[in-house]
Parts: C-alpha cells; sequence; structure tokens
C-alpha cells in the first residue's frame, strides 16, 4: 500500500515538474533582462528548497539532543530526519551556487561576488559539508550528539553571517516585499508558483527517499548489535 | 535487468554534465566591448541571444545532474545495504 | 564554582609553563605563516595596509589550530577526561578554564608577533591603533572558544587533527570577517570599524554562551 501510495506521489512530482518547465519554457520575456530571468525558474525554488531543508535539519538536531535520554528510539528517528535534511539540502545548495555563476556570468559579467546572499549560501554549504565530514569521521554513539551539537552551531551561525554582510551587492534585490518597483507581474507570477511547488514536491520526495535509507541503516546496525550480543 | 538499470542511471547524470560543458564550450562568441561602434541594440540582442540560450540549456543540465546523480548514488548506497541485510540474515 | 575555575585554570597554566609546547609551536608557525605571506603578496606601500589585517587574522587562525589541537590530548592522556568526568563539578569551568588559558597563549603569541608584523609590513597605522587593543581580543576570544568546543566534539573521531579545522573554519567564518574588517579599518583609517566591532562582540556572547550550555552534552556524551 505505502508503495503504491509513493509510486504516486512520484508520478505526481514528474508531471508536475514538466508542467513547470513548460510553464517556464513559454513565460513571457522580461522586460531589463530579456530571457535571462528564467533562472528564477529553478535557481529561486532551489535556494528555497535547500534552506527550509537546513532548518529541518537544524529541528532533527535539537530533537536528538533533547530526546537521546528519555526516548532513545524517537530521538534516532529525529537524527535521522538531522542527516536526510542535510544532505539533501546540500543537494540544492549546490544547484544553486552552480547555477548562480551561470546567470551571473551572462547578466553582471562576473562569475561571483562577496555578498551577503552569496557568501551566505556558500557558508551554509561549507557548514553542512563539515557536518556530514562529522558524521563520517566521528564513530559509535558520540557521533550522532557531536554531529547534533555541530548542527546547532551551523544553524546559529548562518543569520550571523547574513547580518555580517548586508550591504547593498550585486544579488537582485528582494522580489516580494521589496520597494515599490519590487513585486512580480502576474504572466511571470504563474510559472513561478508552478515551478516553487514542483521543486519543493521533488525535494520532498528525495528527502523521503533518504529518510527511508536512513532508517534502513539504522535498523540494520540495530540488528548487527543484536547480533553480536547474543553470539 | 537490474544491471542495465543501474548501469544507465549512473551514465545518465555523466552524460547530462558532458552536455552541459559542451554547451557552453560550443556556444558561439560574444560581441565585442566596443560593439556599440559597430551595431544596433537590436543586432546586439540577436548575436546575445544564442549565447544566454547555451548558458541557460548548461544551467538546466547541471541542475538535473547533480539531482540524478544524487540519486544514482543513494540508489547505490541502497543496493549495498540490502546486501549487506541479506548476509545478516542468512547468518541467522 | 570560581574555585574550580580557579583550579581548572592554574593547572594548565602551570602545565603548559613547565613544557612550553603550546606556545613556542604556534609563535614559531605564525612567524612562518607570516613570512609565506608577505612572499606570496608583495607587501609594499599602501597595499600592504590593505592586506595586513588579513594576514594577521588568517595567521592567528593557523596558528591556534596547532595550539587546540593539543589541548584536549593532554586530558586524554593517563585517562585524566575520565577523572573530569567524574568528578562532581560542572563542565563549564573546565571548558571556561581552558578556552582562557589558551586565550592567554594566543594573546601572548600576539603580542610577541606584533612587531616582527609591523617592521615585514612597514605599517604605519593610519586609524585608530587603540582599537586594536579591542578588536585582537575579542577575534583571539571568538577563535578560541569555538575552537576548544570543537576540539571536544571531535576528541573521538578516528582523524582528530585533521577534523578540527574542517569543521572550525566554516563555523568561524563570520568572526573572521569581523576580525578582518575591523583591522583593515584600523590600519588604513578609510572606514570606521566600529559596527564590525558590535558584530565581533555579538557573536562571541552568542557563541560562548552556547558553548557553555552544550558543553555539558558533549563531555558525557559517551
Amino acid at each position: 500500500m505505502k508503495k503504491i501510495l509513493f509510486g504516486v506521489y512520484a508520478a505526481i512530482c514528474i508531471a508536475l515538474l514538466v508542467w513547470a518547465f513548460e510553464l517556464a519554457v513559454n513565460a513571457p520575456a522580461e522586460m531589463m533582462q530579456g530571457d535571462a530571468y528564467r533562472i528564477i525558474f529553478y535557481h529561486v525554488p532551489s535556494a528555497t528548497v535547500a534552506f527550509t531543508f537546513f532548518a529541518i535539519s537544524m529541528a532533527g538536531s535539537i530533537g536528538y539532543l533533547v530526546l537521546r535520554e528519555k526516548n532513545a528510539a524517537k530521538a534516532l528517528a529525529w537524527d535521522a530526519w538531522a542527516v536526510s535534511g542535510a544532505e539533501v539540502g546540500i543537494v540544492f545548495c549546490t544547484v544553486v551556487l552552480v547555477t548562480g555563476p551561470l546567470w551571473g556570468y551572462r547578466a553582471w559579467g562576473i562569475w561571483w561576488a562577496w555578498d551577503a546572499r552569496l557568501t551566505t549560501t556558500l557558508l551554509l554549504w561549507l557548514i553542512y559539508v563539515s557536518y556530514l565530514l562529522m558524521r563520517r569521521f566521528a564513530s559509535g554513539a558520540q557521533m550522532r550528539t557531536s554531529s547534533a551539537v555541530l548542527g546547532i552551531f551551523g544553524g546559529i551561525g548562518v543569520p550571523i553571517v547574513y547580518i555580517a554582510n548586508r550591504i547593498p551587492g550585486q544579488h537582485p534585490g528582494p522580489v516580494f516585499g521589496g520597494d515599490r518597483a519590487s513585486g512580480m507581474a502576474p504572466e511571470i507570477l504563474r510559472p513561478f508558483l508552478w515551478n516553487m511547488a514542483a521543486w519543493l514536491f521533488w525535494g520532498i520526495l528525495v528527502l523521503i527517499l533518504r529518510h527511508r535509507f536512513e532508517l534502513k541503516q539504522q535498523a540494520i546496525a540495530a540488528a548487527e548489535a543484536e547480533q553480536s550480543l547474543n553470539a | 535487468m537490474k544491471k542495465a538499470v543501474a548501469q544507465i542511471a549512473a551514465l545518465v547524470p555523466i552524460a547530462l554534465l558532458v552536455f552541459a560543458l559542451y554547451s557552453l564550450y560550443a556556444a558561439p562568441a560574444e560581441p565585442p566591448r566596443d560593439w556599440r561602434l559597430h551595431m544596433t541594440q537590436e543586432q546586439h540582442d540577436l548575436m546575445v541571444a544564442p549565447i544566454d540560450h547555451a548558458f541557460r540549456v548548461a544551467a538546466y543540465s547541471v541542475t538535473w545532474a547533480i539531482q540524478l546523480g544524487y540519486l544514482a548514488w543513494l540508489g547505490l548506497k541502497w543496493s549495498g545495504l540490502k546486501r549487506v541485510a541479506g548476509r545478516a540474515s542468512n547468518q541467522n | 564554582m570560581i574555585d574550580t575555575l580557579l583550579t581548572h585554570l592554574v593547572k594548565d597554566l602551570r602545565i603548559e609553563w613547565r613544557s612550553k609546547e603550546a606556545i613556542n609551536s604556534m609563535l614559531f608557525f605564525s612567524l612562518l605563516v607570516v613570512v609565506l605571506f608577505s612572499i606570496s603578496f608583495d607587501p609594499r606601500g599602501a597595499f600592504s595596509r590593505d592586506i595586513a589585517g588579513g594576514v594577521l587574522c588568517v595567521a592567528t587562525m593557523f596558528a591556534s589550530v596547532s595550539a587546540l589541537n593539543q589541548a584536549w590530548a593532554r586530558e586524554i592522556r593517563h585517562q585524566v577526561l575520565d577523572a573530569q568526568r567524574m568528578a562532581p563539578t560542572g563542565g563549564a569551568q573546565l571548558y571556561l578554564a581552558k578556552v582562557l588559558a589558551n586565550f592567554l597563549f594566543v594573546s601572548v603569541v600576539q603580542i610577541l608577533l606584533a612587531p616582527v608584523f609591523l617592521v615585514f609590513y612597514n605599517l604605519h597605522i593610519l586609524g585608530n591603533a587603540w582599537l586594536l587593543l579591542l578588536v585582537l581580543p575579542l577575534g583571539t576570544w571568538a577563535l578560541v572558544s569555538n575552537g576548544i568546543f570543537f576540539a571536544a566534539l571531535s576528541i573521538n573521531s578516528r582523524n582528530r587533527e585533521l577534523l578540527l579545522p574542517l569543521i572550525l573554519f566554516p563555523i568561524f567564518t563570520p568572526a573572521l570577517m569581523a576580525m578582518v574588517n575591523a583591522t583593515t579599518g584600523i590600519f588604513t583609517g578609510e572606514f570606521d570599524p566600529t559596527i564590525w566591532i558590535k558584530l565581533l562582540a555579538a557573536y562571541d556572547i552568542i557563541y560562548t554562551t552556547v558553548s557553555l550550555l552544550l558543553f555539558e552534552t558533549v563531555l558525557r556524551s559517551e
């Protein structure tokens, strides 16, 4: 039953992505940037998904630390969300960091700039990669505790970096909630929202897969531990 | 059958990446810096459009190369887990 | 509470006084880094002032890592750390004492290195030089407090010495930015470093608080 539901969800995701791509390709050209603005159809949703999943990872880390002495099984479940959120977040963050310069080179003439959002995004990527490295190098039960603590540190660091860099720079200003000149034309808003939904659905699909994998890994480790106890 | 699927799953992201790099490499040359002396805005836009298109194609290809590459890697690890679990339950 | 803190602190200072391993290695390493940077980036004229701040901060950073790596090594030898865990005192005092001791060591190295630095870069400080006495301690505190905490995190990992810089540098980057910008502002006198000093102070307060709260968890995570 679960597998069928998951298959249906996967099919919906793919259908959404195809529909969103269709809308993105056929959206009208923009006044200022011509066709180059189309990056918002995959770059902005990927960034949103990445940041959301990093937040999920931080919540998982906090949950693990709070629950690990009271309810070990539940704590492991939170830890599974922590590592899944981190890993899938890194995948989407990589997409953001690679597609951004590809757009930036055509739009601004430079591949990179050290302003608020770019630096924050790069640092976020570095912090969560170091989180994964910590999990790989550490061993035993301390690994989960240490990496949960590191996850919390990383999560706090991000707003600090963002504030440190908040000088008007190269990256386009906020489109929503910015000044009078911001806001999106309806012909572009509709494809944008569909793309946002499509990438979010896809991200959740990958997150669920990674989470299932982690649970399976935990189960095998627990079975092996029990086996060695009973041997 | 399974091996074929696995091989395709591994090759598609690599192919997408190569395609993206090729798209960037094969993009036409940019107009010179002093293009305003030689051509109108419309001519410049016509010259620049295929370059923008090449970059856009590269961006989409790279996006899917990363996404599918990650899924392929996850799939590989998953099948590795299945083997470990199979061995463990055989020992019981 | 203060007694415990002082006991830990005096212990660390005494060990360092007898062996001087941390200070010697840090001093030589930071000297090497300053020389290497001078060779790589030609430190002539006004340009030297622009990069001197960055070089000073990065030299301090690399030098501290060599000290931080051995900060907990002393405790692991002869199961001293297990004894610490069994002691009825809190982990926070142990952490704070280690941070204070290492803060002292790194500051000593910075003071000894400052004249060398002024000479190699022919520095005329154009801004308010007294602010350096505020910026450098704040930056060093950020480095040492985070470094000691992460060194404790990585105690039980396979590649302890390799892991520490990998997890420390990304988290330390905001403080590095603030420190470099503040020192550049002081050296060049071109802009007001106040906002960066405020940011550095805020970073110190936030991270020291979180470290104090979470250190108990890390110490007893086994």
